[in-house]
């Protein structure tokens, strides 16, 4: 018997994602991978895997799942009821799992995502060197696409990993009018009317994707609209297009942007800002580059000390 | 010395750099597989080097670069290849031929001959997998980008806008002006590198007519 996973209900978008593509961006392939990174290593930690490990990043509303095989499982982001043979189940913690039991996956509550990993490696082809599913080229996942009712996933051997639960002070609250910090760009200078960055509000569109956040309740004046010559964005580039209103670029983002550029959220904030749920409120607090790079040394040695994980590995 | 600066925590662009001399020092620093490195990516006259910042801080990562990249080897001459593309520019493939030829005041052969009769420098690949950003184009056709771009654009399509002209190598949506196709498949997802052009070579295009497409 093979060791396999069969979808029984595909729910609104489930793909397969890991954080191994990179290298390809010059050729205009993105890096994808998971949007909020970090309950995706939570995750993986849960199960014993590296990092970068794939996982299935779970939109909105998740999948039915039957799971052929004798596993071990973990879910961690975003609160939402998860049913295990109808029992309900927690998150953030490592579950045994017999074969021919059946998980089901429902609402996301206080966020967008879910992120759900197995003790065993999914066998899948890589391109680009990744498993990270990109549909737009049809590549990575299962078939370059997102997970449909009747597929079925097959994985490698079991490898034994030990119980663990994420300690409380891991878990993260969303909340209206989050903060998000963010450093100045490249382009802040040509900014008209960002001088009361404490009032100032933006909504999440549910116009967003996994290319970008689209934010919208205040428009960004310039007082230069000349075109400025291309530049490098990534992740959490923050780009003023002519009609004011900011786009967040995400997982799924080009990496070159004739858009003047206000700001770049601050890595450590950029999974929290993905599951910020569309017309919630955001506000940018301003931070220096140096300050950014503390938060993110501080976060490196709380991983190492709390969980004994490498985030540089 | 190179002017390096952040952009955010990820991100460091090394900036003015006269042309081709930034398809040269890309090389370089890619050369020297750095392990904090994610990409690098070269335009037209800056780079961008974006890194993981839990492996370096971009101080650090720019002293490094600094270091390396030497005055001498970027005088160093890299051999960057021309590429015969064949284009067709059938009124079938050419969608907006008219369109551009109201807005250039041209007639088809007119636009015809001087979007051949220039080679082109690969200024940039990127924005969507495989695109192409060719340049500079003769000043008569610069047309602006659509105000509604197209929803879907099949791959291979030769498009203008501004004063460049660049090649669709997969379908996707657009806001650029197309004005031929070309056979063949530059972009190919089943191999590393998906795509032979490099950042830095030149492109000439010559005629072909659409009986002869499918014999590419």
């Amino acid at each position: 018997m093979k060791n396999t996973i069969e979808i029984l209900r595909e729910g609104v978008y489930t793909s397969i994602q890991d954080l191994r593509r990179t290298g390809f961006k010059k050729y205009g392939v993105p890096k994808s991978g998971p949007m909020d990174e970090y309950s995706h290593i939570l995750t993986n930690w849960l199960l014993d895997k590296k990092i970068i490990s794939e996982l299935l990043e779970i939109t909105y509303y998740g999948p039915k799942i039957k799971i052929n095989f004798d596993t071990k499982i973990a879910l961690y982001g975003s609160k939402c009821e998860v049913k295990l043979n109808n029992n309900k189940i927690e998150t953030g913690k490592t579950i045994s799992i017999k074969s021919g039991d059946v998980l089901d996956i429902k609402k996301c509550i206080n966020a967008n995502r879910v992120y759900l990993g197995f003790s065993a490696n999914m066998k899948l082809k890589k391109t680009f060197n990744s498993k990270s599913t990109y549909d737009k080229i049809q590549i990575g996942g299962l078939n370059g696409k997102k997970l449909l009712k009747n597929d079925i996933i097959e994985f490698d051997q079991l490898k034994n990993c030990k119980n663990k639960k994420i300690p409380s002070s891991f878990m993260r609250f969303n909340n209206q009018n989050m903060i998000i910090r963010v450093i100045k760009g490249i382009h802040f200078d040509r900014v008209n009317n960002y001088d009361n960055e404490d009032e100032i509000k933006f909504k999440i569109s549910p116009n967003s994707d996994r290319m970008g956040l689209r934010l919208i309740d205040y428009k960004i004046k310039l007082n230069d609209y000349s075109e400025i010559q291309s530049t490098v964005v990534t992740k959490g580039s923050i780009q003023i297009p002519k009609d004011g209103n900011p786009i967040i670029l995400m997982s799924d983002s080009q990496s070159t942007g004739g858009y003047p550029i206000f700001g770049n959220i601050c890595k450590i904030d950029i999974s929290k800002l993905s599951q910020v749920k569309p017309n919630q409120k955001i506000k940018f607090k301003f931070i220096s580059l140096k300050e950014s790079n503390k938060l993110i040394e501080y976060e490196k040695e709380k991983f190492k000390s709390k969980l004994n994980l490498d985030l540089s590995s | 010395m190179i002017d390096i600066i952040p952009s955010g925590d990820s991100i460091i662009i090394l900036k003015d750099l006269k042309y081709l001399q930034s398809s040269i020092i890309s090389k370089e620093i890619e050369k020297l597989n750095l392990p904090e490195v994610e990409d690098v990516i070269t335009l037209k006259s800056s780079i961008g080097v974006i890194f993981n910042p839990f492996k370096i801080k971009s101080d650090r990562l720019i002293k490094k670069i600094q270091g390396v990249i030497k005055d001498h080897k970027i005088k160093q001459k890299h051999k960057f290849k021309t590429w015969k593309i064949p284009i067709c520019y059938d009124e079938e493939f050419a969608i907006d031929i008219q369109e551009i030829s109201h807005y250039t005041k041209l007639d088809f052969e007119q636009i015809k001959q001087k979007h051949l009769n220039k080679s082109y420098d690969v200024q940039i690949i990127g924005f969507l997998p495989g695109f192409l950003y060719l340049g500079d184009i003769d000043k008569s056709l610069n047309v602006p980008r659509k105000n509604t771009p197209r929803t879907s654009i099949p791959e291979g399509s030769v498009a203008i806008a501004g004063n460049q002209t660049g090649i669709y190598n997969i379908n996707s949506p657009g806001g650029w002006s197309i004005i031929g196709k070309t056979p063949l498949k530059l972009f190919d997802k089943s191999k590393i590198p998906p795509i032979d052009i490099n950042q830095g070579d030149k492109i000439i295009f010559h005629e072909i007519k659409k009986e002869d497409f499918k014999n590419y």
